[in-house]
C-alpha cells in the first residue's frame, strides 16, 4: 500500500551529515546563543526578532512602567517551576512560562464550563438574574417561580439538540411577563434562534424595570455579533473568518453597541460592550480602528497586572497574526508600542518570512528611519530598533556601538535598557572586541530582573567558550552561576582534568554528580579503560534525584553472561580487543541506553560548540561486533553471539540502532546465513528467524 | 540505512491528498479533501503552563463532521484541576451529541523522556475517568522508544489505545527520522506515524509491515500566502 507520493522528481539537495543514530535532541530545544534573528521555539528576555511577538510586546509594555520583574530588595525574583521542559534553563522560555513568572497569581479568573462561546455568560447570568429579581417590584411568588425557571435554560448549553424549555404558569403581572420574556429571549439566544431572541428583547426596551431595559439594549447588540459569526463555522468547528461573517449583522452590532454605550457609558455591560466593539471591528476587517483602540488600551494598561498579558495575547491574535486575512498590517498601524513590536517581527531573517505573511515584507532601513516621527519621545526605543536592524539585518555590528552607548554600570535595568546593553554586548562579541569580557562582567552587576542575569552570564560564557578558556567559568569566584550554562559546558567542552576537578569542587551535589557521570561515560565510550578504572568512585552517590548518576550497578547481562562492569573494563584495559570484554561492554551499552548518543555536539556557534577538550570519539556498539566477527581467535559461541547481535541491530525497520555506519542489507543477509550455516547448533542461530 | 545511502534515492514529499488520516490544528482551514478522510484529529483546545485551571477552547463544536473525529487537547502540563477534567470530558459528550462520530480523546503533551513515568500515571488516571466508549490516544516523540524508562513505557502500553509519533518539527521532517523509528517496535504500543504536509518522508524498510504500525496521520499546515 503506497501511501506517500513523490512530488515530481523532488530530490532533497542536502545530504544530512553526521553518523546515523546520532540524532540528538530534536525537540523544541533552543540553540544556546544570544542572537535570535529568526523565529525560534523559545524567547529570551532581550527584545529580539526571534522572540514570540507577544513576549516583545509585553516587555515593551512593562518597560513603560519600569518593571524588570526583580524581587523585593534587590533579589532576583522567583522563577516558575518548569520541570517538564528540560533544556531551557533560565535563558529561554515560552510565552506562558514568562506570564507565570511575571504574574504568579493570575489564576483568579472566573472559570466557566462554557467559555469561548456565547454560553460563557450562562452561569454568571444566574446571579445577575437573581439580583435583578430581588431588586424588582415583583411579588414574592412570581419572584420565586421566575428565579427557579432560570436554570431550565442550562441544558441548551449542554446539548445542541435540546428542546426549548417549558416556562412556569401563574405569571400574571405585566412586570412578571417582562421577566418571562427575558427568559424566553435568553433561551432563544443560547439556542441560536436569533429572530425570536431579537423580538423578545426588543419588547423589553421600554420595560418598567431598569435592569431589563439596560440588559435588553445590550443584548440587542450581542445578538447581532453572534448572528454575524453563526454561519462562519463549518462542520469541523472551524471559524472561516470575517469573510464568512454576515457583514450586515456586524454593522447592526456596531450600531447597537454605540447605542448602548451612549445610553449607558458607565453601564453594567460597558466593559463587555467595548470588548464586543473590538470584535466587530475585527469581523469587519477594520484594522486601523482596531489598532487605534489597542494602542489606546496598551497606553492605559496596568503593566503589573496579569490582564496586561491577556491584552497582549489578544493584540497578537487579532491584529498581528489573524490566520485567515492574508492582508499585511504593516502601514496600517501606528503608535510606538505596536509599531516597535511589529518592526521586530519584520526584522526576522528571511527564512522565516514566509510564515509571517500577514505582518508584511521585511523591514528596510529606509522604512525604519522614516518612522522617526512615530517614535518622538521614545528615542531610546527608536535607536534600539535601528541597532537591531544593524546587527541582525545589515550585519554591521560597529554601527550598533554608535547607536547604543555603553551604559552597563547601572544598578538595575528596565526591559528596554537591558535589551540595549545586551545588543551592545552581542556587537562587541561579533567584533572580537577586547573589552567584551569586561563589559559582560559590568552588566552582571545590575542585571537583577527576572531572566536578566542568566542572559548576561550566557554572553560571558560564550566569550570564554570561543576563547577556549572555559576554566574561567569554573574558577572559584566565577560570576557564571547558572546551573544550565555550567551543565552544558561540562557535558560538551570540559576535558578530563576539569571534569576530575569538578567531581571534587562542583558547586552543588548535582554538579559533582554530573561531572562524574560525564567523565566516566566518555572514558568508557571512548576506549579510555584504564582512566575509567582510576576515576571510578568506590562509593558512588545515590542516583535518586539526579539527572545522571555515575556508573552505578546498571544492567550487565541478559542473554549473554557478563560480570560486573568494572570487571569487564579491567579485561579491556589489559587488552582493548578482548572478545568477552567487547561483547560485555556491548551488552552494557544495549541494556543501559548507550546506543543513544548523549552529549551530541551542539549546533555551530552555540554554547559548547567551540571548546571541545575531551579526546576521542564514541566507539559505537556495532564496532565491537565487527571486531569479534573478524577475529579468527574468537570462540564459537562468542562469534555466534556477535553475528546474532549484529543482525538484530537492524531490527525492526532496517535502520541501525547500534550506531556506526550502516551496512547494506546484503551484508546483514550474509551475517544471517553465516550464523545459520556455521553456528546452527547454537541458541543464537536457533533463536534468530529473520534478518532486516 | 539512514544516511549512508544519501544520494541514492529521491526523497519523497508528503502529499496529503494521498492519505486518509489527518491532524487539523486550530487556525488551519480544512481542505476540501478532508471530506473524504477516514479519521481526523481535531485540535479542540489547550491547557497552558500558566493556568492549569483553565481549558481554553480553540474550536467550535463540529457539527456532523463527515469523518471519524478525535478530540485533541494540547497540554503544557498534566496537573489538571477538576474544572479542566470537567470541561474536556463534557466537551466529548457535546461533540458526540452534535451528530459526530467521535473516536475518542487524544492528549498532545511533549513529555520529556525523563518525565515519562509521571505522564504514564496521569494517563492511567485519565483513562479511569474516560467513559469506556471512547478511545485514548496520545502523541509521542521519537526518542521515547530509545531513551524512555522501560517501566514507564510498559505502563503507557497498558493504558493508551495508540500513540501517534511525531516525525516533524515546525514545517520540516526531523533529519535522521529513519534511525529513530528503528526502535519503535520495542514500545509495544500500536502506533501511527505523524508526518507533516510537504515534509520529507520515505518509509523505512519494514515499517509498513510492522505489526504495531497502524498507518499514517498527516499534520496539515496553513497555506502560505505571500504578501506583495
Amino acid at each position: 500500500m503506497k501511501k506517500w507520493q513523490a512530488a515530481g522528481a523532488a530530490l532533497i539537495g542536502a545530504c544530512i551529515a553526521g553518523p546515523a543514530g546520532a540524532s540528538g535532541d530534536y525537540g523544541c530545544t533552543p540553540g544556546w546563543t544570544l542572537e535570535l534573528p529568526g523565529r525560534s521555539c523559545s524567547s529570551t528576555i532581550v527584545l529580539s526578532p526571534g522572540n514570540d511577538s507577544r513576549v516583545n510586546l509585553l516587555l515593551l509594555l512593562r518597560d513603560r512602567a519600569g518593571l524588570d520583574g526583580a524581587g523585593p530588595e534587590g533579589t532576583e525574583g522567583e522563577y516558575p517551576e518548569t520541570h517538564w521542559y528540560g533544556g531551557e534553563g533560565r535563558n529561554f522560555f515560552d510565552w506562558s512560562t514568562l506570564v507565570s513568572a511575571f504574574y504568579p497569581d493570575n489564576g483568579a479568573a472566573y472559570v466557566s464550563r462554557w467559555d469561548a462561546s456565547r454560553c460563557q455568560s450562562m452561569m454568571p447570568g444566574n446571579d445577575a438574574f437573581a439580583a435583578a429579581l430581588a431588586a424588582s417590584r415583583l411579588g414574592a411568588s412570581e419572584r420565586e417561580l421566575l428565579g427557579a425557571a432560570r436554570s431550565r435554560i442550562h441544558p441548551l448549553c449542554e446539548r445542541s439538540d435540546e428542546a426549548a424549555p417549558l416556562w412556569p404558569g401563574g405569571i400574571a403581572s405585566p412586570l412578571g411577563r417582562d421577566f418571562l420574556a427575558y427568559l424566553a429571549g435568553a433561551s432563544s439566544f443560547y439556542a441560536g434562534d436569533w429572530p425570536v431572541a431579537r423580538m423578545q428583547f426588543a419588547r423589553l426596551l421600554r420595560s418598567d424595570d431598569p435592569w431589563l431595559r439596560e440588559t435588553s439594549r445590550y443584548m440587542a447588540a450581542r445578538i447581532e455579533i453572534n448572528a454575524a459569526i453563526d454561519g462562519a463555522f463549518d462542520e469541523w468547528g472551524y471559524f472561516a473568518g470575517p469573510g464568512r461573517a454576515d457583514q450586515a449583522a456586524v454593522q447592526a452590532a456596531q450600531r447597537g453597541l454605540d447605542d448602548y454605550l451612549s445610553a449607558y457609558p458607565e453601564g453594567r455591560y460597558a466593559a463587555s460592550a467595548r470588548g464586543l466593539k473590538r470584535r466587530a471591528w475585527w469581523l469587519a476587517g477594520d484594522v486601523r480602528a482596531l489598532a487605534a483602540e489597542y494602542e489606546r488600551l496598551l497606553a492605559s494598561a496596568a503593566a503589573g497586572e496579569w490582564q496586561a498579558a491577556a491584552l497582549v495575547d489578544e493584540v497578537d491574535n487579532k491584529l498581528f497574526f489573524p490566520t485567515w486575512s492574508g492582508q499585511p498590517v504593516a502601514g496600517k498601524i501606528g503608535g510606538p508600542l505596536l509599531l516597535a513590536a511589529l518592526d521586530l517581527v519584520r526584522m526576522r531573517s528571511a527564512a522565516y518570512a514566509r510564515d509571517d505573511r500577514v505582518t508584511g515584507s521585511g523591514l528596510t532601513r529606509t522604512e525604519l528611519d522614516a518612522q522617526a516621527g512615530e517614535f518622538a519621545g521614545h528615542e531610546d526605543l527608536f535607536t534600539f530598533l535601528q541597532a537591531v536592524h544593524a546587527l541582525h539585518v545589515a550585519d554591521s555590528p560597529r554601527e550598533v556601538l554608535s547607536l547604543v552607548p555603553d551604559d552597563a554600570r547601572r544598578t538595575s535595568y528596565t526591559p528596554l535598557q537591558f535589551s540595549r546593553q545586551m545588543l551592545r554586548g552581542m556587537a562587541l562579541a561579533r567584533l572580537g572586541d577586547r573589552n567584551e569580557e569586561g563589559f559582560w562582567k559590568e552588566l552582571l552587576g545590575g542585571a537583577r530582573g527576572l531572566y536578566q542575569r542568566p542572559a548576561a552570564e550566557l554572553g560571558l560564557a560564550l566569550h570564554y567558550d570561543r576563547r577556549g578558556a572555559i576554566d574561567a567559568v569554573f574558577a572559584a569566584n566565577s560570576p557564571v552561576r547558572d546551573a544550565t550554562i555550567r551543565e552544558i559546558l561540562l557535558e560538551q567542552s570540559a576535558g578530563q582534568a576539569l571534569l576530575r576537578r569538578m567531581v571534587r569542587d562542583g558547586v552543588t551535589a548535582e554538579e559533582r554528580s554530573l561531572a562524574s557521570y560525564v567523565l566516566l561515560y566518555k572514558e568508557l565510550t571512548r576506549g579510555r579503560y584504564a582512566d575509567f578504572l582510576a576515576d571510578l568512585p568506590n562509593d558512588p552517590p545515590p542516583p535518586e534525584g539526579f539527572r545522571y548518576s555515575p556508573m552505578g550497578p546498571g544492567a550487565v547481562a541478559a542473554e549473554y553472561p557478563c560480570p560486573a562492569l568494572a570487571d569487564t573494563v579491567k579485561r579491556l584495559a589489559a587488552n582493548a580487543a578482548d572478545v568477552k570484554g567487547m561483547l560485555c561492554l556491548g551488552e552494557y551499552y544495549r541494556l543501559n541506553g548507550f546506543d543513544w548518543v548523549y552529549f551530541k555536539a551542539p549546533p555551530e556557534g552555540t554554547l559548547g560548540s567551540h571548546t571541545r577538550l575531551f579526546p576521542g570519539e564514541m566507539i559505537p556498539r556495532s564496532a565491537f561486533y565487527d571486531k569479534v566477527i573478524a577475529d579468527p581467535r574468537a570462540a564459537r559461541g562468542d562469534k555466534a553471539y556477535a553475528l546474532y547481535r549484529a543482525v538484530r541491530c537492524y531490527e525492526p525497520t532496517g535502520a541501525s540502532s547500534c550506531g556506526g555506519n550502516a551496512v547494506p542489507q546484503s551484508q546483514r543477509q550474509a551475517w544471517f546465513r553465516r550464523l545459520k550455516r556455521d553456528y546452527a547448533d547454537t541458541n543464537w542461530a536457533r533463536d534468530l528467524q529473520y534478518y532486516w | 540505512m539512514a544516511l549512508g545511502a544519501c544520494g541514492e534515492r529521491a526523497a519523497e514529499r508528503v502529499d496529503p491528498a494521498a492519505h486518509d488520516t489527518f491532524f487539523l490544528w486550530a487556525g488551519v482551514p480544512p481542505p476540501d479533501y478532508l471530506r473524504e478522510a477516514r479519521r481526523v484529529y481535531l485540535l479542540a483546545g489547550e491547557i497552558r503552563a500558566a493556568d492549569p485551571l483553565r481549558y481554553v477552547r480553540l474550536r467550535a463544536i463540529p457539527q456532523g463532521a463527515p469523518a471519524e473525529i478525535w478530540l485533541t487537547v494540547r497540554v503544557e502540563r498534566i496537573d489538571w484541576d477538576d474544572a479542566a477534567y470537567e470541561a474536556i470530558l463534557g466537551d466529548l459528550e457535546r461533540w458526540q451529541a452534535a451528530d459526530n462520530r467521535l473516536g475518542g480523546l487524544q492528549v498532545d503533551f511533549d513529555a520529556r523522556t525523563r518525565g515519562l513515568g509521571n505522564y504514564a500515571q496521569f494517563l492511567a488516571g485519565l483513562r479511569q475517568r474516560l467513559p469506556h466508549r471512547y478511545g485514548l490516544s496520545i502523541t509521542g516523540l521519537m526518542d521515547w522508544s530509545a531513551g524512555g524508562d522501560p517501566q514507564a513505557l510498559a505502563m503507557l502500553a497498558g493504558t493508551v489505545d495508540e500513540m501517534v509519533v511525531q516525525t516533524y518539527q515546525g514545517r520540516e521532517t526531523i533529519p535522521g527520522y529513519e534511525a529513530w523509528l528503528a526502535s519503535l517496535g520495542r514500545l509495544g504500543i500500536p502506533y501511527r506515524i505523524a508526518i507533516v504536509e510537504g515534509g520529507e518522508w520515505r518509509a523505512p524498510a519494514g515499517l509498513e509491515s510492522d505489526p504495531g504500525f497502524q498507518g499514517y496521520a498527516v499534520f496539515l499546515l496553513p497555506p502560505r500566502r505571500n504578501v506583495p
